[in-house]
């Protein structure tokens, strides 16, 4: 008596699960050939049968031309078009990790030492990041000097209004 | 109103304590020097006393066309005056002390005025 006929409980599918025949692993010259009847194979190649059910390879064309049929691929195709994605994209993040530091090394110069110290680290940290994205370090000098000379010229106008306040206060106060 | 001028008092000095920290910071410091810093204040009262002026002139404008307003203006104009006096003292306490750290800048005044007229081109008479 088989373990299937003792166990009851087991469902229909399940029991058909059970014995159905193992898969036979499928011969990849056959595969091949069925592939090659549907349409060209993305290698190039072909497959013959001489009647006697012995595939062989049949290719006809010669290197030069396989090079350029490899350069002129569904995959190579695919390859321009995830390029195109990645430069948007990598120019989105540019912008994006431009203005983080931007503020960040603003902050690096900040009378909160706290913030100050904070910021320091996101600036390595952004720097890293924009490195990466493809800015060059003559580029990041540049911006860094940009940042440096705002911040300058906001200090002094800061102090300017500042002393005036004073001024004032001496007078009016 | 002594409380109240304090509080402002300590603000202002808290604002110009933070830039002068983002100024160590940003390595500009020295560039913030007494003579600077002089030199700031007395940019500062010639504007303020140039919008007092700008404010006695519309006064007295105002004044010669109210007709029974004319002695709310009188007390504002007087006000306005006390605070013009006011400016010009503190122009010239300033300018004095702009004065004294230039003197320290420059040293021994006798051996500076000296060296000055050393410097100066030699006039040549032409002779007859």
């Amino acid at each position: 008596m088989s373990e299937l006929a003792l166990n009851i409980g087991i469902s229909n599918g399940a029991k058909e699960y059970a014995i159905r025949k193992p898969q036979v692993a499928p011969n990849p010259q056959e595969e091949a050939l069925i592939a090659g009847k549907q349409g060209v194979r993305e290698s190039g190649f072909e497959w013959n049968d001489n009647g006697r059910a012995e595939y062989t390879i049949a290719s006809k064309i010669d290197d030069a031309e396989m090079l350029l049929t490899s350069s002129a691929t569904d995959v190579t195709a695919r390859v321009i078009q995830s390029g195109t994605i990645s430069a948007e994209l990598s120019q989105e993040l540019h912008g994006k990790f431009k203005k983080l530091f931007v503020s960040a090394y603003a902050n690096v110069f900040s009378h909160n030492r706290l913030l100050a110290k904070v910021s320091e680290w996101m600036v390595g940290n952004v720097m890293e990041r924009l490195a990466l994205v493809g800015m060059s370090p003559a580029e990041l000098e540049a911006l860094k000097s940009q940042v440096r000379a705002d911040l300058i010229a906001q200090n002094r106008v800061a102090l300017q209004q500042v002393v005036y306040d004073e001024t004032m206060l001496e007078i009016v106060g | 109103m002594n409380r109240k001028k304090n509080t402002q008092k300590k603000l202002v000095n808290e604002l110009k304590n933070q830039l002068m920290i983002q100024a160590e910071r940003l390595g500009i410091k020295e560039d913030y020097s007494l003579l600077f810093m002089e030199e700031l204040k007395l940019d500062s009262v010639k504007k303020i006393l140039t919008e007092f002026y700008m404010e006695r002139a519309n006064l007295e404008y105002e004044m010669q066309l109210a007709g029974s307003a004319k002695k709310e203006i009188m007390i504002k104009l007087e006000k306005l005056n006390a605070y013009i006096r006011k400016a010009v003292g503190v122009q010239n306490k300033h300018l004095g002390v702009y004065g004294q750290i230039l003197d320290a800048g420059i040293g021994d005044k006798e051996l500076t005025q000296r060296a000055v007229k050393k410097l100066e081109p030699t006039k040549v008479r032409a002779s007859a």
